[in-house]
């Protein structure tokens, strides 16, 4: 037993050692993997392969997406309201959408009164939308 | 078929619409069609939409998207209307380099690579 035990003290640094080198190596493929870019997408049956953007220098690598323009509850107001508007149809093509603690303003300019008083009406109607300041005026946009 | 992807006609639940001069396509239908995939931040209201290396994150609304660390304004803002996120036809183009035509007498999108 206790020739049995020292071999085990003499054998366990190399198990300890084999243990270790296994999971390093796995967390280095592990690692290796991640920022790894997709495959490229696979197209419908019969096309050829899908590649990088011609509008991209090619081999240029990515990067982790970043959220475009400003995040937070602001930011998420704005796009709630904008999207509220062009969903009733109305031109935003030159409407500045603000929003500050619940409080939107709208700023620029529709094509019509109609549009006016319906960018007003559905910004109201937005979740998280207090108070509206309707500052748009009716003509053609800048 | 109003729509037609890498050269062959697609099927796709939703038709193109225009709105405010500009053609717009259901982006997740599109994007799985052409073999990429998309997620959904419903807190944030961003979207991203990847195909082959290149991931597009798309803010409900607004104009300016990120294409893999790459700004990119597009020509209109995305909307999202019944849980469907519409974009411009053009962001395949700005965004994953296909070239997009847009049929004006049928409406047909065209998307292929050029």
């Amino acid at each position: 037993m206790v020739n049995n035990h020292a071999s085990w003290v003499r054998t366990a640094p190399w198990l300890l050692g084999v243990t270790l080198a296994i999971s390093l190596a796995g967390c280095t493929n592990k690692e290796a993997e991640a920022p790894a870019p997709a495959p490229p997408g696979g197209p419908p049956a019969g096309a050829g392969p899908v590649g990088g953007p011609p509008g991209v220098p090619p081999g240029t690598a990515p990067t982790a997406a970043r959220p475009p323009g400003a995040s937070g509850p602001d930011a998420v107001t704005n796009s709630k309201v904008k999207n509220a508007l062009m969903t009733q149809k109305v031109d935003v093509s030159h409407v500045t959408v603000e929003s500050k603690d619940g409080t939107v303003t709208l700023s620029g300019s529709v094509p019509t009164a109609g549009q006016k008083a319906l960018a007003e009406k559905a910004a109201k109607q937005t979740a998280g939308v207090k108070t509206v300041k309707d500052n748009l005026t009716v003509g053609a946009g800048k | 078929m109003p729509y037609n992807l890498q050269g062959q006609p697609a099927s796709i639940s939703q038709e193109p619409r225009v709105q405010m001069g500009r053609t717009y396509i259901p982006l997740d239908e599109v994007t799985q069609q052409l073999g990429g995939s998309t997620t959904w931040d419903n807190d944030q209201k961003l979207a991203t939409a990847t195909v082959g290396q290149w991931t597009a994150t798309i803010r409900m609304a607004d104009e300016n998207v990120d294409v893999s660390g790459t700004p990119v304004r597009l020509n209109a803002a995305p909307f999202v209307e019944d849980g469907v996120m519409w974009v411009p036809a053009q962001l395949f183009h700005d965004a994953f380099g296909y070239q997009v035509d847009i049929d004006p007498g049928s409406q047909q999108v065209s998307i292929a690579l050029p």
